[in-house]
């Protein structure tokens, strides 16, 4: 297997780099053949790359220690369920991964690309291409994970233990697809620049795979968060480490492009924006592959020590620097269709949205920077930017970026004026403070707390208020029931309430970071057999711990009983394991969760004589949190799936004789 | 230690490899030994209905623009004094915009030959199709091009109203 992945690494190499310099000859010199014959080298590279993935992937299931990344992130006693997560736990297998993710991205990108990007397409398989090239020569010389080893040993040296959670199974791949999936917007942008197709030809093909790219990157993190919460052992969920940060930019940038497309949808508007956020995003998402291979900072998130750092900041620097001079060489081209009517409008929302954000992705890189800056500067200390400086400084801008969201889809498109906004306005404004008042009487008194919940209720109020009205409109007029009446609603209008079904996620998010941050109680206990402790009108009694060996670990499982007012609500197993040959110990949260709040206990360590450390948590609304990746999901397929084409809208260009029509002299 | 993998797994590695290098030869290599007609005939010709116009959206936008006017209208978001003028606005915009696309098609020879015909055999058949004054929209159905006066297709039998049909494009 180690030979079959290395030839198809290197045949890959061959045909990626004959695709991208074969497009852009073929374009500049015009000879369609080659222009031709380039781009359906990128449907022969996704099977090589297919080939090559199943190399490993067969390597890893026949346990073939003769490759040495096999070697080092399995072993004989690693459960077979847990190949997938080994094949991408390294810096070489993840490399693969990304690699054959771009091939099949590109693959489909290109074959659905639409006729009217004839001009600029070939630029952008070059792109697509360049940026796989730049991949599979990494793995081809610098990190092979078909490289041999020497000697084979008797054994390999396992997986890592905290890759051994069912999250590992989406999380790193889901974000690793929406890292390397922000190439194919950035690619349709790029080309259309180069091949002078300025105006909104590729807005269509960025807007949908903007929004796939958006729900990987957001998937993973949400997902990221979970596996942190029940395996880390801390009871949190983010940490603003600076890998984590690497990961969530990109994704602000994104959110900024997929919302600012829609206004040159539309409008045929904000053509240089788009560009600029495509561009700043694409830059983000190579600043979080450096960081998370070789980067300058250690992170559980990251590969560790590796010397792929420089390769990756220079492809960063080359990967910002290149889009932007295109850029501006291209500028007078991006002039757009129209300006804009009136700061009162959704294309207004649109912007100060995307300004938000930007800051937000801004501070957040300030902060990720920040270390080494000093570190470089100020003689070699590093002063560290920890978690009350995101607070103090995003959090704001968190709330603004809410309350935007409540009233922009308030706001029609072109203009409104004050009195229909003051309309609209009005009854989800008045539910947030309803929503305040009850929280007030209930003994909440903490401003950035009740201002959330208050703006997260205005959010949801005005899409529920939108869709009662739309829902009852359509009952009225055309008598179907209430939930056809609904359902066709949301039909008719995809995108318009897919998006609204994504805001809802987001303030579902919102429900369960307020909720954990502000209001969770933490306690750190010693209990003996029978020992009890309270918290938060819980009590929680220790049972009993057994231990079961196993080859590569020893699994300690502690019982506890969870009472609420005398009442027994749940007997919960809660799990330590001890890995020898990495000298290693890991978590398995406890957790009972309701919508209401979690009771969390994790055992933090388990004592000679038999009583055992525990941390025990109370998180308020984290439930909402994990719920809110299903709705997130939900309303971008809505938001994706087509609608049907209107005939109506068309002018056949060719006419078709009827049938039954005599045929005549022509 | 265990000894290395038996020799046969790298025989069959050298012929899948070769499988792969062959085939990806042949991709590269077949568009160049393609006839020149068969590679323009392959290449999809442009569609005049999918051009993005010069200036501002396409048809199919300013559709979508009017639809959620008319329910940001219904659900009280927009005035009618408001909703009046955009509609206006987004009216004129279809109205260049479709201009300018039949502007487009015209041009294209083969188009006006094949009206032509249409017509010529049309006006050789006592069918449903002849065409009064010579005026033809599309149905928005089929897309048959059929007198502007009827108000049921004779190719699909839908129902026309006056709403559904474009203005004539001759």
């Amino acid at each position: 297997m180690a030979d079959l992945g290395a030839i198809s690494l290197w045949i890959a190499l061959a045909l990626s780099s004959y695709a991208t310099i074969g497009s852009v000859l073929g374009k500049l010199r015009g000879v369609p053949a080659l222009v031709e014959s380039s781009r359906k080298v990128v449907y022969v590279l996704m099977l090589v790359m297919l080939v090559g993935t199943l190399s490993l992937v067969t390597a890893f299931i026949s346990r073939d220690f003769e490759i040495a990344y096999v070697a080092g992130h399995s072993s004989r006693a690693m459960p077979d369920i847990f190949t997938w997560v080994a094949f991408y736990a390294g810096n070489e297998g993840s490399l693969l991964y990304i690699s054959f993710v771009l091939s099949v991205m590109s693959a489909i990108a290109i074959w659905l690309a639409p006729a009217k990007l004839r001009e600029s397409l070939p630029y952008t398989v070059a792109t697509l291409m360049l940026v796989q090239t730049f991949f599979i020569a990494v793995m081809a010389v610098m990190a092979n994970p078909f490289e041999k080893l020497p000697v084979v040993p008797l054994d390999g040296e396992g997986i890592n233990p905290l890759l051994t959670h069912f999250g590992m199974f989406f999380h790193p791949p889901a974000l690793m697809a929406g890292l390397i999936g922000i190439t194919i917007p950035f690619a349709f942008a790029l080309g259309s620049l180069l091949g002078k197709q300025t105006k909104d030809e590729w807005v269509d093909v960025g807007r949908v795979w903007g929004i796939i790219t958006w729900a990987l990157l957001a998937s993973g993190l949400l997902l990221g968060s979970w596996w942190a919460y029940t395996i880390l052992g801390w009871g949190g969920f983010w940490f603003w480490d600076p890998v984590e940060n690497a990961a969530f930019m990109p994704w602000l940038g994104l959110t900024a492009f997929v919302h600012s497309i829609m206004v040159q949808k539309r409008r045929g508007m904000f053509r240089m924006w788009n560009i600029v956020l495509i561009n700043i995003a694409f830059s983000l998402a190579l600043y979080g592959m450096f960081m998370n291979r070789g980067g300058p900072v250690p992170s559980v998130h990251s590969f560790g020590a590796s010397s792929l750092g420089w390769i990756f900041l220079l492809f960063l620097a080359v990967g910002t620097i290149v889009p932007f001079a295109i850029f501006f060489w291209r500028f007078n081209l991006l002039k757009s269709a129209q300006n804009l009517d009136s700061m009162l409008s959704r294309e207004a929302a649109f912007l100060i949205n995307n300004l938000l954000l930007l800051g937000i992705a801004f501070v957040t890189l300030w902060g990720t920077v920040y270390p080494l800056i000093s570190r470089a500067v100020g003689s070699g200390q590093e002063i560290t930017v920890a978690r009350p400086f995101y607070d103090q400084v995003n959090g704001p801008l968190l709330l603004a970026l809410i309350f935007l969201m409540g009233v922009g889809p308030l706001i029609p498109w072109r203009r409104a004026n004050f009195a229909s906004l003051r309309r609209s306005l009005l009854l989800p404004v008045a539910f947030a403070v309803g929503v305040a008042a009850v929280l007030l009487v209930l003994g909440m008194r903490q401003p950035y707390a009740l201002l959330g919940f208050c703006l997260g209720a205005m959010v949801a109020a005005g899409i529920f208020i939108e869709w009662w009205r739309g829902t009852s409109s359509r009952h009225r007029s055309s008598g179907e029931s209430y939930p056809m009446a609904f359902m066709r609603l949301i039909a008719a209008n995809r995108p318009r309430y897919g998006g609204y079904i994504v805001h809802l996620a987001v303030v579902m998010v919102a429900l369960g970071v307020l909720g954990s941050s502000f209001f969770n109680s933490q306690r750190d206990v010693v209990l003996a057999e029978g020992d009890s402790a309270e918290l938060g009108g819980y009590r929680m009694e220790y049972i009993g711990t057994r231990s079961i060996p196993f080859p590569d670990r020893t699994e300690f499982l502690s019982t506890v009983q969870v009472y609420r007012e005398g009442q027994l609500l749940e007997t919960m197993i809660a799990t330590r394991t001890f890995y020898p040959s990495f000298n290693m110990a890991s978590t398995r949260a406890a957790i009972r969760s309701t919508p209401v709040e979690d009771f969390f206990v994790v055992p933090s360590e388990n004592l000679p004589d038999g009583s055992v450390g525990f941390r025990i948590l109370v998180n308020p609304m984290m439930w909402w949190m994990w719920v809110a990746g299903p709705v997130l999901v939900l309303g971008t397929v809505i938001a994706l799936w087509p609608q049907p084409v209107r005939e109506t809208a068309r002018v056949p260009s060719k006419v078709r004789v009827p049938v039954g029509s005599t045929p005549g002299p022509a | 230690m265990a000894p290395h993998p038996a020799p046969p797994d790298a025989v069959m590695a050298i012929f899948i490899g070769a499988l792969l290098a062959l085939l990806s030869i042949c991709v590269v290599v077949y568009p160049f030994l393609k006839p020149r007609a068969v590679f323009f005939q392959t290449t999809r010709p442009p569609d005049h209905n999918q051009e993005t116009l010069e200036e501002g959206p396409g048809l199919e936008t300013i559709y979508e623009a009017i639809q959620t006017l008319q329910l940001e209208h219904q659900l009280g978001k927009i005035p009618l004094g408001l909703y009046r003028e955009q509609l206006g606005a987004y009216r004129i915009q279809a109205a260049l915009a479709l201009r300018q696309q039949a502007e487009l098609l015209s041009q294209d020879a083969d188009w006006v030959l094949e009206q032509e015909v249409m017509l010529a055999r049309s006006s050789l058949t006592p069918s449903a199709l002849v065409i009064s004054n010579g005026k033809t929209a599309p149905c928005p159905n089929c897309g048959v091009a059929i007198g502007v006066e009827f108000s049921q297709c004779p190719e699909c039998s839908v129902e026309l109203g006056s709403a559904g049909r474009e203005t004539p494009l001759n």
